[in-house]
């Protein structure tokens, strides 16, 4: 239960923190994948976002079909 | 997790978040217009580039630093250098004098120089708004108190971070990651923000809360350096007595030889005697390293401040490593105008987080009103049962 929990928290804790430490050790491409890695917490919010929007849509439109 | 358990990481979660939030939030706000200094500085004119050999190079173009010193000196007459400071990418050198060698920082002078012509740049008591910005998140103008204070408002913030993981658990259990329940209650949609925000943040900001805290303690890591390592390195000197301002021999002479011990490598500041970063008979040069990580690091060579000769060179301990290391962690200034970008959002997940925080936490005396508590699970804030 536990695992599931923090499988994708612990996926993104990871390369934050690799994305953080490879742009400071270097630049040109280590910088590109730095951002990279650092981007990923902001996909996942806009994705969960998106997600979300989606099915309250969808549930509004199930809504008014049934009246 | 038993209920108990749940219980007592709630009440460390609450009182850690409510303690520190208003300052957290304090540092949200001026810290990211800070993440873009560079930018602010350059657009309201705070800072003006200049074009020529970098003043930390030893181009045969440059002013000597002897004829630098003397400039400060006739600009702030009476008064001692303190700081010397070099630029990688322009001619800009910046010197700090002061009344005395160990003069507080608030009775300092910081004197902007273009190395290549000589001439002052700026004004001296110009402040710009991020210098005000700054001053406010450093220490809100308080000193080394305000600063220890603010460090310690970090250490709540990282005790808040790790109950607020641990309680992530026992609310998500039911719930998919990233679950936003935007059709239910306005309550119900601010905690699926507070989590998921938080929980994607999460090493964003124990990194930013801890490398925070590591700057609010420099002074006494700085102190402690000096009193042990950098003591070390001029074991011989010890109980000579401070080297008074007017035998301060030539400073070009100590870079020579300083340069000569690390071929190569180019200064980024100088301490000169009696200050924080020296000794009371020394100037400690502070060379950069060549590549991208060890840039932030530096190492110190110490030379004899009356004679010119080199005493020691040695690498910084673990302590202050960390410290340096956590300046660019802490300002996100190392990637480019993306990484900024990502920091700033990043900044911003953070202050939704405390604002949904505190509104949770507002709302809390409600949660036991009579609806919520009659079975009406769309509006009770509670983690889901726990495990068996």
């Amino acid at each position: 239960m536990m695992r599931s929990v923090f499988a994708i928290p612990a996926i993104l804790a990871v390369t934050s923190l690799f994305g953080l430490i490879v742009a400071l050790t270097g630049e040109g491409w280590r910088d590109v994948l730095g951002i990279f890695a650092l981007s990923l917490p902001l996909l996942a919010v806009a994705h969960a976002w998106t997600k979300a929007s989606q099915t309250r849509s969808s549930a509004r439109t199930r809504e008014k079909q049934r009246r | 997790m038993k209920r108990e358990t749940i219980r007592v990481w709630f009440l460390v979660h609450k009182w850690t978040s409510l303690i520190c939030t208003l300052f957290l939030l304090m540092l949200c706000l001026t810290g990211l217009p800070l993440i873009f200094h560079d930018e602010i500085d350059l657009a309201t004119g705070d800072h003006i580039p200049l074009s020529g050999p970098a003043s930390s190079s030893d181009d045969p173009a440059l002013l000597p630093l002897d004829t630098m010193v003397e400039k400060a000196l006739a600009l702030r007459p009476g008064e001692v250098p303190l700081f010397m400071g070099f630029a990688n990418d322009s001619p800009l050198l910046t010197v700090t004098t002061g009344p005395t060698p160990d003069a507080a920082e608030r009775d300092m002078t910081l004197l902007l120089f273009d190395r290549a012509t000589g001439a002052t740049i700026g004004d001296p008591d110009r402040k710009g708004i991020t210098d005000f910005l700054l001053q406010l998140h450093t220490d809100m103008f308080l000193g080394l108190p305000g600063m220890l204070f603010l460090g310690t408002m970090g250490l709540l913030f990282v005790l808040s971070l790790i109950s607020g993981t641990i309680l992530y658990a026992p609310f998500m259990r039911k719930l998919d990651f990233g679950t936003l329940r935007l059709g239910r209650s306005r309550r119900l949609i601010w905690l699926d923000w507070h989590n998921l925000l938080g929980i994607v943040a999460l090493a964003w900001m124990c990194v930013v809360g801890i490398t925070g805290i590591l700057n609010a303690f420099a002074t006494p890591i700085a102190d402690n350096w000096r009193t042990t390592a950098l003591a070390d390195m001029t074991g011989a000197h010890r109980g000579e007595g401070a080297l008074p301002p007017e035998r301060y021999g030539s400073l070009d002479r100590a870079m020579a030889s300083a340069r000569k011990a690390l071929p190569g490598s180019n200064p980024q500041f100088i301490g000169f005697p009696g200050g924080s970063f020296s000794t009371d008979r020394h100037y400690a040069v502070f060379f950069q390293g060549k590549s991208a990580l060890t840039k932030e690091l530096l190492t110190p060579a110490l030379i004899d401040a009356e004679t010119g000769a080199l005493v020691d060179v040695r690498p910084m301990p673990v302590s202050m490593k960390a410290l340096q290391l956590s300046r660019p962690l802490h300002f996100g200034d190392y990637g480019g105008l993306p990484l900024k970008l990502l920091w700033a959002t990043l900044d911003i997940f953070l202050i939704i987080v405390l604002g949904s925080g505190v509104y949770l936490w507002l709302g809390h005396g409600k949660r036991r009103s009579p609806p919520a508590a009659a079975g009406d699970t769309r509006t009770a804030v509670v983690p889901a049962e726990p495990a068996p």
